[in-house]
């Protein structure tokens, strides 16, 4: 047995130098390989390497001469090293030998090479054996460990639970830290943990949630209405100027809006509030417009957007809209929104604006306007402002507009009446938590035993079972501590509150199980396990009501729930955590893409390439699609800033919508889409191993061994080469020691290089220094099975030949997701069943959400 | 009582209504506050602060010039020139299990990412000195919470169950907890919510008691951590409220920044990382010099994220220029970066050395560490190590010291924690021992 402390770095053997070494070295440094991952473990897979007949062969050929009985070189001793990786020592000089073999040190030169075969195959065994002990550090056997809710659980819980709706900044996902992941997700138990900080923010969170459930009195700050009339603007003298631009014509009964936008400065403010904010304080506000609008020549439709002064970017934008009533009907446009103390003045504008008229080379800032749009290649548009352009005024490419010559009936015009807010908003007060806690009203006798009817009824929905009456007794004891120091009953049962939501019965998801033996889960068990899968909450009244007449351990009755739960809107909550997760969507905007290279890139682009796989995944669940169209699909889920980005035309607006696609496109299916392409890129080039790594773990989940320590990465061409990155990752394969891994990996991310950076299709090489005219795209790959293709289009057509492993892979995450621990290989009858199922059952996440439910583990302990 | 009209939660004042927000270690006995106890009331107080840069520098740039007292300051290095006889960089360290972006979690443990952790050197020294100080330790870092499990980790420390041990990041909130005196309505608040927090713990501990009889002994041993948190924020608590009696300390902030209108990292447009290193770094030097702490540990920039502001003129996230491709560009705005940092640090130096503690400077008896997780290129040698401070508590600083190719950093650590108290018998970490050549 090899001890840590005696061990020396293999590396300490005598290297003979050699032309052909030093090649090498210089092809290592020049190609290396980064592999920015992290290794999920997965279950054991039938084609394991063993020890015995494969691995130990071979270190007896090429190792044991200089590192066993006779010689012990760097007084590393290999043949008598153990192979149990739960001894860190151990696990730690085999990491060793994988490093130095990967990296071609070992054996030096002089000495046989190991084949690339060979090396694979060592350093496979390898990080098998390493993964098996991360998987054996998460797991309890095939049991369901206890676990806390986490943050998402929680807020959501909490927000059913009293019927609490938070606006942004005030939920308890702002004020508790993130959780930890383990293999992939926030569910699994391990990951996890409970420390004095959090427990100390688990009691401060419970205690403000007590203050806003339970309230004394009116509230704060009543609800108000503030009215701006637009007629007022042009009277106003702080904003009167406005009025005066050719954008804007005052009305007796309100404003016509050409272009850009006016304000609502000094006009609208909550009443005996200092400042120019509607909002005194975080909650939600109702905003109503009264307009109508009408469309110019050739022009857009009218839209308005409502925005506010704020600190934050994302509190900006209040809303935006079509404004569809006619110009001389107007309508009332309502939005309830968030808003808060830090907001500042309102401000209406026409949208799309190209402020021609503002400007101080009004000519010139039009013309470099219809000059992006031709560059887009929107024609029609360009043809569109022309004309618009000569409607202001315009006389030539860089004239300034010509009052006289303005014709405003060519143009897009908003009329606007008024606009008013109101808020903050309470929809009942007291609120519908006060009311339900307080069940008897307001003239109760505020006794000790209303305390504990109180906590009799809320505790078993809280604590999501039936609760014996001693479990109550120490919130009665509080209860009762409290009045006994003089405190009102309200304050009483708020502290009361706050403990029962400080409590483990609250904060972990309760499963009681004794000894060795598994046992089945009650129906209380059952409801939770169900509704915390699909919902990230407690189970609603249906679902407790089904559990007390015993009626969930009937697989009929919870497929039924299954159906039912997945109607229901908090399903949303599931494709937030789960697809987020699954789709790494989190990971997609890592690395900005370089401003100058990929222009057409903006922020807005970037968050439509996050929410495309999730409108995508829930497009497939909500209409029970076939699963497989994530690795092709005939449609794509797109808005208008993506679908130009991909170049498909008619779409107007920023909400997503089903599109269907041309045969020929390379969109559809998960690979199609933009984000996952632009998480496999450094900004600058695509990273094809990144990429393959996305497809293996992500559409297989089957994680590729891990990279040589100080691996690096594609590097930029020496000067003077044009080297594309398909090129310099094949001469990096040329080295044998990395071939072994790289040969079964790359293909899957080579395949991929006709999408470039932003994942825009390219047929040319493109990015870095390859502005103009780049070397065509090759694609000539094939897969470590042998099988070849020359195009996406043929690689996508390989991947649906596998999609039995494509199901089992997603039915492996969604495993994990649910029950909240690694895959076991005792799972594997259930999960080939549930596979056999959802292919029969048209391969919906429904089938397959229905198999695990109804599975002998999701129903036990 | 009218506490109770309606009032929509504010995390500010959340954090500040109650209860230790910053983590308490772990302590075997809760001991009267105000006892001096074993501490040697004739040699300066000691401090110790754990710095993490994550993602590594641009070490081709990094180094001094030759080793010894005359090295030649490095581009990055330059800023800290007028401290060259307070400082040593400590080249060849290297974290066994660090490299590529899971080096945040053997930073301070020497334990690998996914493995079972065990306590940071910052909790051992907040063992010995924790009873004396208002707080035990605290965690600061530019990500709140701990982000355990992803390799940004928001923290260097973790208790003595090897649970990571969360961070705050907002100026503001830190300030307030340290220096905010407790106004008359708080006062007057005050016995309640003690009461109130205190009889909410026993109660849930006593949940926790009859849930555990239930459950199996794989879970019960879930459960522990929950029962361990519990009794921490008890002891939180009790030593909130024998502190209660004494004030906060009202240090003197002439030329300090506003906390008041401080802005944290998360996502706000007025947000300016030159004014925010400054505001962090005085606070430590405030918590020190006010004796509120004697251990802090500091994650400046996480793993993976952040790392570069819209005010330093770079194009890319440090992440996307740590992986430099050799590209001169990259490595050029790296080394920038990286020199803007140092700059930070120098100032910080500046402050510590500008306020006087005893005999010497409170620079003369903080030991300030700092490193990171890699090195260039992700790996996991020649890590950016440097030791700042504690000249008075008999660090013998020589500028640029070579160290053995491949010392443990848990070296440095160790070398600290012992100049803290913390007595290593029977090895520490993977350590070698301390670094004897800048031991005096």
């Amino acid at each position: 047995m090899l001890k840590a402390g005696s061990r020396r770095s293999l590396k300490d053997h005598p290297k003979v130098p050699s032309a052909a070494r030093r090649i090498s070295l210089a092809l290592r440094q020049a190609f290396r390989l980064i592999f920015c991952f992290t290794i999920l473990s997965v279950p054991a897979r039938a084609d394991e390497v063993s020890f015995e007949d494969q691995v130990r062969p071979l270190l007896e050929k090429h190792c044991v001469k200089c590192h066993g009985s006779a010689k012990q070189k760097g007084d590393f001793r290999l043949d008598t090293l153990a192979t149990d990786f739960s001894e860190a020592a151990t696990a730690s000089a085999w990491l060793e030998v994988r490093d130095n073999i990967n990296l071609g040190e070992m054996p030096p030169d002089g000495e046989t090479p190991l084949e690339g075969e060979e090396v694979a195959l060592i350093s496979g065994w390898i990080a098998g054996q390493q993964r098996a002990v991360e998987h054996r550090a998460l797991s309890a056997g095939d049991r369901v460990l206890l676990r806390r809710l986490n943050r998402e659980e929680y807020t959501s819980t909490v927000a059913d639970l009293l019927h609490l709706k938070f606006p942004p900044g005030e939920s308890p996902l702002d004020f508790l830290p993130p959780d930890g992941t383990a293999e992939g997700f926030n569910k699994v138990s391990a990951a996890l943990l409970l420390d004095p900080s959090l427990m100390q923010l688990y009691y401060e969170v419970a205690r403000g949630i007590s203050e806003r459930a339970l309230v004394d009195g009116p509230p704060a700050f009543p609800t108000e209405t503030m009215r701006l009339e637009f007629e007022e603007i042009d009277e106003s003298r702080a904003i009167g100027y406005l009025t005066t631009r050719l954008g804007m014509r005052p009305l007796d009964d309100g404003l016509l809006l050409i272009d850009g936008s006016t304000r609502s400065f000094g006009l609208l403010n909550y009443p005996g509030e200092r400042g120019n904010n509607v909002a005194p304080t975080p909650g939600f506000y109702r905003f109503t417009i009264r307009a109508g609008g009408i469309t110019g020549e050739n022009g857009p439709a009218p839209r308005l957007a409502i925005r506010q002064g704020h600190p934050k970017d994302e509190m900006r934008l209040v809303a935006e809209f079509e404004v569809k009533a006619p110009l001389d009907q107007p309508a009332e446009y309502s939005f309830v929104v968030a808003r808060d103390e830090l907001g500042g003045e309102i401000n209406v504008e026409i949208v799309p604006g190209t402020s021609p008229y503002q400007s101080q080379r009004p000519g010139e800032e039009f013309r470099r306007f219809i000059e992006e749009v031709g560059k887009e290649k929107q024609f029609s548009e360009v043809l569109r402002l022309r004309g618009r352009q000569l409607a202001e005024g315009a006389g030539g490419d860089r004239s300034t507009p010509d009052p006289e010559k303005i014709d405003l009936e060519k143009h897009t015009r908003v009329f606007l009446d008024w606009l008013e807010i109101e808020g903050p908003l309470y929809e009942d007060w007291p609120p519908l938590s006060h009311q339900e806690i307080f069940f008897k009203g307001d003239g109760a006798e505020e006794t000790l035993s209303y305390a504990r009817e109180i906590f009799s009824r809320f505790t078993p929905r809280a604590w999501r079972r039936p609760v014996p009456d001693q479990e109550i007794e120490p919130i009665i004891g509080i209860v009762k501590n409290e009045l006994a120091h003089g405190q009102t009953f309200l304050e009483a049962i708020r502290v009361g509150l706050t403990a029962v939501l400080t409590s483990p019965k609250f904060l972990y998801l309760f499963e009681p199980g004794g000894g060795n033996a598994s046992r089945r889960l009650n129906d209380y068990e059952i409801a939770s396990r169900l509704s915390y899968f699909l919902w990230n909450s407690l189970p609603d009244e249906r679902l407790f009501e089904l559990a007390a007449a015993g009626k969930l351990r009937d697989p009929k009755t919870l497929e039924e729930e299954t159906n039912r739960l997945l109607a229901d809107e908090k399903k949303s909550r599931f494709v937030g955590s789960f697809a987020r997760q699954w789709l790494r969507t989190d990971s997609y905007l890592a690395f900005a893409p370089n401003q100058y290279l990929y222009k057409e890139y903006t922020p807005k682009l970037g968050k439509a390439a996050v929410t495309e796989p999730l409108v995508f995944f829930d497009t497939v669940l909500r209409n029970d699609l076939s699963v497989l169209n994530f690795i092709d699909s005939d449609f794509a889920m797109v808005n208008e800033a993506l679908a130009r980005h991909y170049g498909i035309s008619g779409v107007e607006g920023d909400h997503f919508r089903r599109v269907t696609l041309d045969p020929v496109s390379p969109r559809g299916g998960l690979l199609g889409m933009m984000g996952v392409h632009l998480a496999g890129s450094d900004g600058l080039r695509t990273k094809p191993v990144a990429r393959a790594v996305f497809v293996r773990e992500v559409l297989f989940n089957d994680p590729p061994d891990p990279p040589p320590p100080n691996a690096g990465e594609i590097e930029p061409n020496i000067k003077g080469e044009r080297l594309t990155v398909r090129e310099r990752l094949q001469q990096h394969q040329e080295i044998e020691s990395c071939a072994g891994c790289h040969r079964r990996l790359d293909p899957y991310g080579l395949a991929l290089e006709n999408f470039n950076v932003i994942g825009k299709w390219r047929e040319q090489q493109d990015g870095e220094d390859f502005r103009h005219r780049g070397p065509p795209i090759l694609i000539d790959e094939k897969l470590p099975s042998g099988e070849a293709f020359h195009s996406y289009d043929e690689f996508r057509n390989l991947l649906l030949a596998r999609s039995d492993r494509f199901r089992r892979a997603l039915a492996e995450k969604l495993w994990i997701y649910a029950l909240g621990r690694p895959v076991e290989p005792t799972d594997d009858g259930t999960l080939q069943a549930a596979v056999e199922r959802m292919k029969e059952e048209g391969d919906t996440l429904r089938a397959l959400i229905k198999s695990i439910v109804t599975s002998p583990q999701f129903l036990s302990k | 009582m009218n506490i109770s009209t309606y009032r929509p939660l504010n995390r500010r004042r959340f954090l500040r209504g109650s209860g230790t927000m910053l983590a308490l270690p772990w302590l075997e006995a809760m001991t009267p506050v105000f006892a001096r106890t074993t501490k040697d009331q004739s040699g300066p107080t000691p401090r110790m602060g754990m710095f993490y840069f994550g993602t590594g520098m641009n070490m081709r740039q990094f180094y001094p010039e030759g080793f010894g007292k005359e090295a030649r300051m490095s581009r990055i290095l330059e800023p800290l020139e007028k401290h060259r006889d307070r400082f040593t960089v400590l080249s060849n360290t290297w974290i066994e299990h660090g490299g590529g972006h899971d080096g945040a979690y053997p930073f301070a443990t020497a334990i690998a990412k996914g493995e079972k952790q065990q306590i940071s050197p910052d909790q051992l020294a907040a063992e010995i000195h924790g009873k004396e100080t208002r707080f035990p330790s605290l965690q600061f870092s530019v990500k709140r919470g701990t982000g355990f499990g992803s390799q940004a980790l928001a923290t260097i420390s973790w208790n003595r169950q090897g649970v990571p041990l969360a961070a705050e990041n907002d100026p503001k909130t830190i300030f307030d907890r340290l220096f905010r005196p407790t106004n008359a309505e708080q006062k007057a608040r005050q016995s309640d919510e003690f009461r109130q927090r205190s009889s909410v713990l026993d109660a849930v501990l006593s949940d926790a008691k009859t849930m555990k009889k239930a459950l199996s002994q794989t879970d019960r041993d879930q459960l522990e951590q929950y029962f361990n948190s519990v009794r921490e924020v008890e002891k939180g608590l009790e030593r909130e409220i024998n502190w209660s009696e004494k004030a906060k300390p009202k240090p003197d902030l002439a030329d300090y920044g506003n906390y008041q209108e401080a802005m944290s990292p998360e996502g706000n447009g007025k947000f300016i990382y030159e004014d925010y290193a400054k505001l962090m770094y005085d606070l430590i030097a405030l918590a020190f010099q006010t004796d509120s702490t004697r251990a802090i540990t500091y994650v400046v920039r996480t793993e993976l994220a952040g790392g570069v502001y819209p005010e330093f003129g770079v194009s890319k996230g440090y992440h996307s220029l740590s992986h430099h491709g050799n590209d001169p560009k990259n490595l050029e705005d790296l080394a920038f970066v990286d020199t803007i940092y140092m700059k930070h640090w120098a100032y910080f130096l500046d402050r510590l050395q500008s306020i006087q503690d005893g005999a010497g400077t409170l620079l003369d008896h903080t030991m300030l560490g700092f490193s990171s997780g890699m090195g260039i290129g992700h790996s996991k040698t020649n890590l950016p190590t440097v030791l700042s401070g504690g000249g008075g508590l008999g660090i013998n600083h020589q500028t640029h010291l070579q160290l053995r190719e491949n010392t443990p950093l848990s070296s440095m650590w160790q070398t600290m924690i012992e100049k803290m108290g913390v007595e290593v018998s029977e090895g520490f970490q993977d350590s070698r021992g301390p670094i004897s050549e800048i031991l005096s």
